[in-house]
């Protein structure tokens, strides 16, 4: 059985066929540590280049900087050389369960053949934000930090010691003028076949013929997540009181313009699954509440859960980071079928939660940094999964980004046994 | 009556009746102090409860501050003219290496708002510099954030420097962030953890001794 139909068959609640093998995904110095300790190193992770292509990439200006400063004229005028990139150390490596080109992130291969775990999950290759997206422009430099301004528009500092994510400073999207202009010219309804790539038409044969789950959405599509993205994190807070009608007019649009997207992908070729990225908790407790998700996120969800009813997508996944048990139920109101990453380590109980919600669909749900604790506590926590394991529709990994601190043996340790549980809950 | 009315509008985030109702009060000859600390703050700190309780959320927090905080600029001038101290003052920070500073500003608001006085030394603070405001500036507290499981180990780097240039023992040191956990607080030698900014006045008032 391939990995889209494990996949599909898993999300049915099969209990005849075992849980996929995936892990949401590791940090750049997590990975460089464990190739010193022992993970045989095949493929480095290769980082994104192209910074203005159809999937370019956010933050690869970022990562891409001193790498593109020392290529020479040849190089800059006949493309890309290949060459491994060293990993920042705060970069995220892709584990599988999620691959979004869209962040910059790269894919692991290595630790997922060391473990023979399955073929990773694919978007659908279109544009489905900004387009055309923004020039890359480097603002300044010193010897700490490199400001830019990125392909989505937002300016962003990086930190180039630590290189961790860059940080969002402003934004394009201020107010109705903006919000105006970038609708008008990045947002269009009227143009929609220019965000597919030139080869399509040799995509689609690939994906007609696919081995592995394949995805709509993604990042930074989401009902607060792309709010955030647009007008960033602070600014949205006041905008919930300050500008309602803003708010529910870029909604609709974007809501309009992925469903208008989303039909002309689906005339070509069927998929599996939407993703929402929402990442709308960090810690413990939503960072907004109940009221504000039912009336600015569940009409915009009723809409996407229809559509996808429509064209029989039986899966949609939303990626809330941190604990969100409060707004399960609204989720569902909204036609969501399951979360991840389920986040343990953030006070989420995914015991209760499949108690609670039997027929949830979740991923995630062992908590990454426990890991580190040793064999005594992977033991401990395992027993959770092998209980949800034994429910259905459910594919367990680590609750978000394994951490540098979880040494290779004790990592090793965890994946091997989680793979005996997966192996003993299913008969396929 | 006035201070109910202000009390009531820095809870629901009602700026403009804020600002109003605070030159109501200081004309029908309330002192800025018996504002500050019979509404505002306990507006706040009101807010701080509801938010740790899961009552009300991050959008809420920041109506409720920036609600408090078109009182309080109208009564800086007289709480200096009055002499009014504040419970204490806190440098603030995100770790080296950490460019995230959400969780840094909505727990200096939720300070600010119980009544204690903030220098934010903003993101990316190296300890040499936690170290030179202690040394400068003379805080009680100390907070740092973490955003990242990949910046945190830096939290404990700078109680380090902070040990190794003797002025550990002058603060006392709350840590938050999405990453920290109560137990990694213990480990390193933290004297608080908050886990969110409305449990962080509480906390600061419990290490410090004040009401």
């Amino acid at each position: 059985m391939n990995s889209r139909e494990r996949f599909l068959e898993v999300m049915s609640f099969n209990p005849d066929v075992r849980a996929v093998k995936w892990e949401f995904g590791y940090w750049g110095g997590t990975i460089k540590r464990w190739y010193e300790e022992g993970l045989p190193e095949k493929n480095y992770p290769a980082l994104p280049t192209r910074l203005s292509t159809i999937h370019s990439t956010v933050f690869s200006a970022a990562w891409t900087n001193e790498w593109r400063k020392s290529r020479n004229l040849f190089e800059h005028t006949l493309g890309e050389r290949q060459q491994k990139i060293e990993l920042p150390d705060g970069i995220a490596v892709w584990g599988g369960a999620l691959y979004w080109p869209s962040q910059g992130f790269p894919l692991d291969l290595d630790v997922a053949d060391y473990f023979n775990m399955d073929r990773s999950t694919a978007l659908v290759h279109v544009e489905q934000l900004l387009y055309p997206r923004y020039e890359p422009v480097i603002l300044n430099e010193d010897e700490r930090y490199l400001n830019y301004i990125d392909i989505d528009g937002i300016t962003r500092r990086f930190q180039k010691e630590e290189g961790v994510i860059p940080t969002s400073m402003s934004w394009p999207i201020k107010d109705w003028d903006s919000w105006n202009e970038a609708k008008s010219e990045r947002l269009r309804l009227d143009n929609i076949s220019e965000r597919f790539p030139p080869n399509w038409l040799e995509l689609v044969e690939e994906y007609k013929n696919r081995d592995y789950p394949l995805a709509l959405g993604g990042f930074p599509l989401g009902f607060f997540g792309t709010l955030v993205h647009f007008v960033g994190y602070m600014n949205l807070f006041y905008y919930y009181y300050d500008q309602p009608d803003l708010l529910h007019d870029i909604l609709q649009h974007l809501t309009t313009l992925w469903l208008t997207i989303w039909e002309e992908v689906l005339s070509y070729v069927d998929v599996d699954l939407i993703h929402i990225w929402e990442d709308i908790s960090a810690t413990k407790d939503s960072m907004v509440g109940p009221a504000t998700v039912k009336e600015f996120m569940v009409p915009y969800y009723k809409q996407v859960s229809d559509f996808a009813k429509g064209h029989k997508i039986k899966t949609i996944l939303v990626d809330t980071d941190g604990n969100c048990e409060r707004l399960i139920p609204l989720f569902l109101e909204g036609g969501v079928t399951g979360l991840y990453p389920m986040e343990v380590s953030a006070g989420m109980d995914v015991v209760k939660a499949r108690k609670q919600y039997p027929q949830l669909q979740m991923m995630g749900g062992v908590p990454k940094s426990d890991i580190a604790l040793g064999r005594k506590r992977i033991d401990e926590f395992l027993e959770d999964v092998d209980f949800l394991l034994g429910k259905g529709g459910y594919i367990p990994f680590g609750d978000h980004l394994i951490p540098p601190d979880v040494p290779w043996a004790e990592f090793k340790y965890y994946r091997e046994k989680l793979n005996r549980l997966i192996d003993r809950h299913g008969i396929i | 009556m006035s201070l109910d009315t202000i009390y009531e509008a820095v809870l629901r985030g009602d700026a403009k009746t804020t600002a109003v109702e605070t030159r109501a009060a200081l004309d029908a000859g309330l002192s800025a102090e018996e504002i500050l600390h019979q509404a505002c703050i306990p507006a706040m700190n009101e807010v701080g409860q509801r938010f740790e309780e899961g009552d009300v959320f991050v959008p809420e927090m920041l109506i409720a501050a920036r609600a408090m905080q078109t009182s309080l600029e109208i009564l800086k001038p007289l709480l200096v003219e009055e002499d009014v101290q504040s419970l204490g003052t806190v440098v603030i920070g995100t770790v080296s290496g950490d460019l995230h500073d959400i969780g840094k500003n909505l727990v200096a608001m939720m300070l600010e708002g119980a009544g204690f006085e903030i220098i934010d030394l903003g993101t990316d603070v190296k300890p040499a510099d936690f170290v030179a405001a202690v040394q400068n500036r003379n805080p009680d507290i100390v907070g740092m954030s973490a955003l990242l499981t990949t910046t945190m180990p830096m939290i404990a780097t700078t109680i380090e420097a902070l040990t190794a240039a003797g002025v550990r023992d002058q603060v006392k040191i709350i840590i938050g962030g999405a990453p920290i956990t109560q137990d990694f607080a213990d480990k390193i030698g933290a004297d608080g953890y908050a886990p969110d900014a409305g449990s962080a006045p509480r906390i600061a008032r419990a290490l410090l001794g004040v009401a």
